[in-house]
């Protein structure tokens, strides 16, 4: 991976994790899918290193000894699709949740033929088809340009992938801010093959020493998306009350969604500095996810 | 109530600090972006800070507190509280203060007791002066009808050394011990020097047995508390006021009696040096008061006492000058001529015109004479004319022999600004005769024509005379005539220089000419308070302002390390 930050050159690691995004089937340390084609037959491809074998005509090869692929007019195209939730409450979690995507993609261009992208910011849906590796570049040239702004941007963007998506995997990420909007989305998107992921901010896990976090005495807290504020003059009392109830609303939304027939996964994004690809694991793990 | 002031109102600029201070602790808050104001909201109200008043109470609290402690900063001076600023106490040294009032005490000693508390409990920066009043410093002052024996003070006593503290004035009253002889103080008029002297600030105190000062003159600018000590079960009257019911009475005088002591002796009344004739109702209360009925003409000197007094007969006797009303008599007047004057002489003084001798009005008589001559005054042996006697009114008469009536020269003159003649317009009368000769000694002129004079009158001790050259016919058909008349006539009766205190022959006792009425009167009432005036104090001083402000700091601390800490929200 060349350029790109810290988290950029961290990427190829991944690829030596045990990661299983949504429907793409698990190749063991490497994750590169195998191609499925069918059809007519069109062709003989000279075989090259690393091509998938299941593709190498033996009968060629035991009769003449060369390694040839067989080659067929039409063929499976897998892809992923990723539903962001850009609205400006998204903000807070700006930084996490933007490494998060860059490791989907990442991911998903490498096991997947196309990755979809989807945004909903300002009010409006931006779509973006990246297929190949070699889209990379051109991913975060596009990425640097999205920031969270607007409101609202749930809805919409439920409603686009209920239209297009219902057999497509995919992963939404939003805030599920707020709850009426959520529930709205886990009703548009019932029976489809979506994860719904909550990336949790640091300061909202409960194992995560407050110590740690780096926070004042006090905190005014800022709605982006509504501007609604809040302080807090005692934060240390109150963090640990806030955090029972960000777990009871993460479990509340886990029985709602499944009740849609959905999975609802939370996880705590690793802070900034942090190297290690093993603290993302919790994202990369959706075996439990509707295939 | 004066508003309330401050030594150092310049910190009271610190309360303009007040909303910075409300509103620090938000600017120490970091700013933190989140989407879970919800849950947080949740979160601070089972914290117990959420968005109720409790929200506001920690800043309230801490408002209050620094407001206090800028308001201690700044010296708060209490409002001055109206009162007294001076205080005068009056000393009865009558000897009746000595009298014994129980085994240890006396009336000097109880008032004493109760000076020195009085002089206590004033604050320091009250003056007090002390002043005694004995039989010494009296002279007799009174009004044109009574007269008080031994009453009356033409300066306020004796003044003590002014004493600021409670032994001072302590020693200034052992300084009185000294009692004077032969006199009381219980007499009108005794407070009139200290009213006239005293202002609105000023407290005076009569300490005294009773012996009733006379009443606070309405409008006087002092107040007058009485201190007066308890008289026990002696024998004192106690006469605090005898004044005249109607200052100018035409029949009979009603005297007014008030004491302070009771006693069931009767009393007793005599004119002059004559007998003594008993009042019909012995008994008098405590406090009390009685109303004398005495006809005027049996007035004079009257002396009004206990029947048994004790050893002190000076409280149990008054002694009083009642003056009898001039009597008037018309010597001559003319017939068919019935003028106001003549109206006014029989309605008010005369219901019949007495015939009268040709003699010089005799005491208290005045004599209106028309016409004729004036006559001849009595002379004492050795001593010239009799000051005694009565007051000759004659008009348009010849002075004396041998004096003619000139011819008129030159315009008429007259004094335009004597009170005679005040207003009265003489340019249309024109006499016919005019007084010639020289004016006896003793007259004065108040009109001339030309060089003759035209009204002449004598204003001597004694014999007042109304002396004209006017003719005798169309006399009292002049519009200025009977006013004249009746200022003249009304001079001699309100006359008060003649009061004054003469014996009478005992031959010449006092008759009631009826039965004297009596009926008593609710007692007066005068006990007071004194409110003394307290200066401003400052709540200043370096020791309490430093413990308010630790007391403030050490309360602001307590609370923010104690207390829950709440939060705000603002939408």
């Amino acid at each position: 991976m060349k350029g790109g930050d810290a988290f950029d050159q961290l990427l190829p690691a991944f690829l030596d994790l045990p990661y299983a995004l949504p429907r793409a089937r698990e190749l063991g340390r490497v994750g590169r899918r195998v191609r499925v084609e069918f059809g007519s037959f069109r062709e003989y491809q000279p075989y090259s290193p690393g091509d998938d074998l299941r593709a190498l005509d033996w009968k060629v090869l035991a009769r003449t000894g060369e390694r040839v692929l067989r080659r067929f007019d039409d063929w499976e195209h897998r892809s992923l699709l990723l539903g962001v939730d850009l609205s400006a409450s998204l903000a807070s979690r700006w930084e996490g949740l933007s490494r998060l995507l860059r490791l989907y993609m990442f991911l998903g261009l490498y096991g997947y033929d196309s990755v979809e992208l989807l945004v909903s910011r300002e009010g409006r849906l931006l779509h973006r088809l990246y297929e190949g590796l070699g889209a990379w570049g051109r991913f975060r040239a596009e990425w640097e340009e999205l920031k969270p702004a607007g409101r609202s941007g749930l809805a919409p963007l439920a409603r686009r992938l209920a239209q297009n998506s219902k057999r497509r995997p995919g992963i939404l990420l939003s805030d599920w801010m707020p709850e009426e909007e959520a529930m709205g989305a886990f009703g548009l998107l019932e029976g489809s093959a979506f994860v719904l992921l909550f990336p949790r901010l640091p300061m909202e896990d409960p194992r995560v020493a407050p110590g740690s976090l780096g926070l004042g005495e006090g905190a005014q807290l800022l709605d982006p998306e509504t501007g609604a504020r809040l302080e807090v003059e005692d934060l240390a009392r109150a963090l640990p009350i806030f955090r029972d109830l960000q777990q009871d609303w993460e479990q509340a939304r886990i029985h709602q969604a499944r009740c849609h027939g959905l999975p609802f996964f939370a996880a705590t994004l690793p802070p900034e500095p942090d190297r290690d690809t093993h603290a993302w694991l919790p994202f990369l793990h959706f075996g439990g996810a509707k295939a | 109530m004066s508003p309330l002031s401050f030594t150092h109102p310049w910190f009271l600029l610190l309360l303009l600090l007040q909303p910075l201070l409300f509103w620090r602790p938000r600017r120490n808050l970091a700013p933190l972006d989140s989407d879970r104001l919800v849950l947080w909201s949740k979160a601070l109200e089972q914290l117990g800070g959420g968005r109720g008043k409790a929200r506001f109470l920690p800043r309230v609290l801490h408002s209050l507190i620094f407001s206090v402690l800028v308001l201690g900063a700044a010296g708060p001076v209490r409002p001055e509280v109206p009162g007294v600023h001076r205080l005068w106490q009056v000393w009865d040294a009558s000897p009746s203060m000595a009298l014994r009032t129980g085994p240890e005490e006396t009336r000097w000693s109880r008032a004493r007791a109760r000076a020195e508390a009085l002089s206590q409990g004033r604050p320091q920066a009250i003056p007090s002066r002390a002043f005694r009043l004995d039989a010494s410093h009296l002279s007799p002052m009174g009004d044109s009808h009574s007269l008080s024996q031994g009453s009356g003070i033409a300066a306020p006593g004796v003044p003590l050394p002014s004493a600021t503290k409670a032994e001072q004035v302590g020693k200034a009253m052992g300084d009185t011990h000294s009692m004077s002889q032969g006199g009381r103080i219980a007499a009108p008029g005794v407070l009139l020097p200290f009213a006239a002297q005293a202002d609105e600030e000023t407290a005076v105190v009569f300490w005294g047995d009773g012996a009733g000062p006379s009443p606070w003159p309405e409008g006087g600018t002092g107040r007058l508390f009485f201190g007066a000590a308890p008289l026990g079960e002696v024998q004192d009257l106690g006469f605090r006021q005898v004044r005249l019911e109607d200052p100018w009475p035409d029949r009979e005088v009603l005297l007014r009696f008030r004491w302070v002591g009771g006693t069931k002796a009767p009393l007793r009344l005599r004119r002059g040096e004559g007998a003594w004739v008993d009042l019909p109702d012995p008994r008098l209360e405590k406090g009390g008061a009685w109303v004398l009925r005495i006809p005027r003409e049996q007035g004079g000197a009257l002396e009004l006492a206990l029947k048994k007094g004790d050893s002190f007969p000076l409280d149990d006797r008054l002694r009083l000058w009642l003056r009898p009303p001039p009597r008037l008599r018309l010597r001559s007047i003319p017939k068919g001529r019935a003028t106001a004057l003549l109206d006014f002489l029989r309605d008010r003084c005369l219901p019949k015109t007495p015939k009268v001798k040709d003699t010089f009005p005799s005491e208290w008589e005045v004599q209106v004479r028309v016409g004729g001559r004036l006559p001849p005054r009595p002379r004492l042996p050795g001593a010239g004319p009799d000051p005694r006697m009565g007051v000759p009114l004659c008009l348009g008469t010849q002075v004396g022999e041998g004096q003619r009536l000139g011819e008129a020269k030159g315009g008429l003159d007259w004094l335009r600004e004597d009170p005679l003649l005040k207003g009265l317009d003489l340019s249309g009368y024109v006499p016919r005769r005019l007084l010639k000769g020289p004016l006896p000694a003793g007259y004065r002129v108040l009109a001339w024509l030309g060089k003759d004079p035209l009204l002449v009158v004598n204003e001597g001790r004694r014999v007042l005379a109304f002396l004209g050259t006017l003719p005798r016919e169309g006399l009292f058909r002049q519009p200025f005539f009977p006013i004249l008349c009746l200022r003249f006539l009304r001079r001699v009766l309100d006359d008060g220089r003649e009061s004054r205190l003469a014996p009478l022959p005992p031959e010449r006792e006092y008759a009631p000419a009826r039965a004297l009425e009596a009926r008593p009167i609710p007692p007066e009432r005068a006990a007071g308070r004194i409110a003394f005036f307290e200066p401003e104090r400052r709540y200043e001083g370096d020791l309490a302002l430093l413990a308010l402000v630790l007391l403030g700091m050490a309360l602001m601390r307590a609370f923010y390390a104690l207390g829950p800490r709440g939060a705000s929200s603002r939408s």
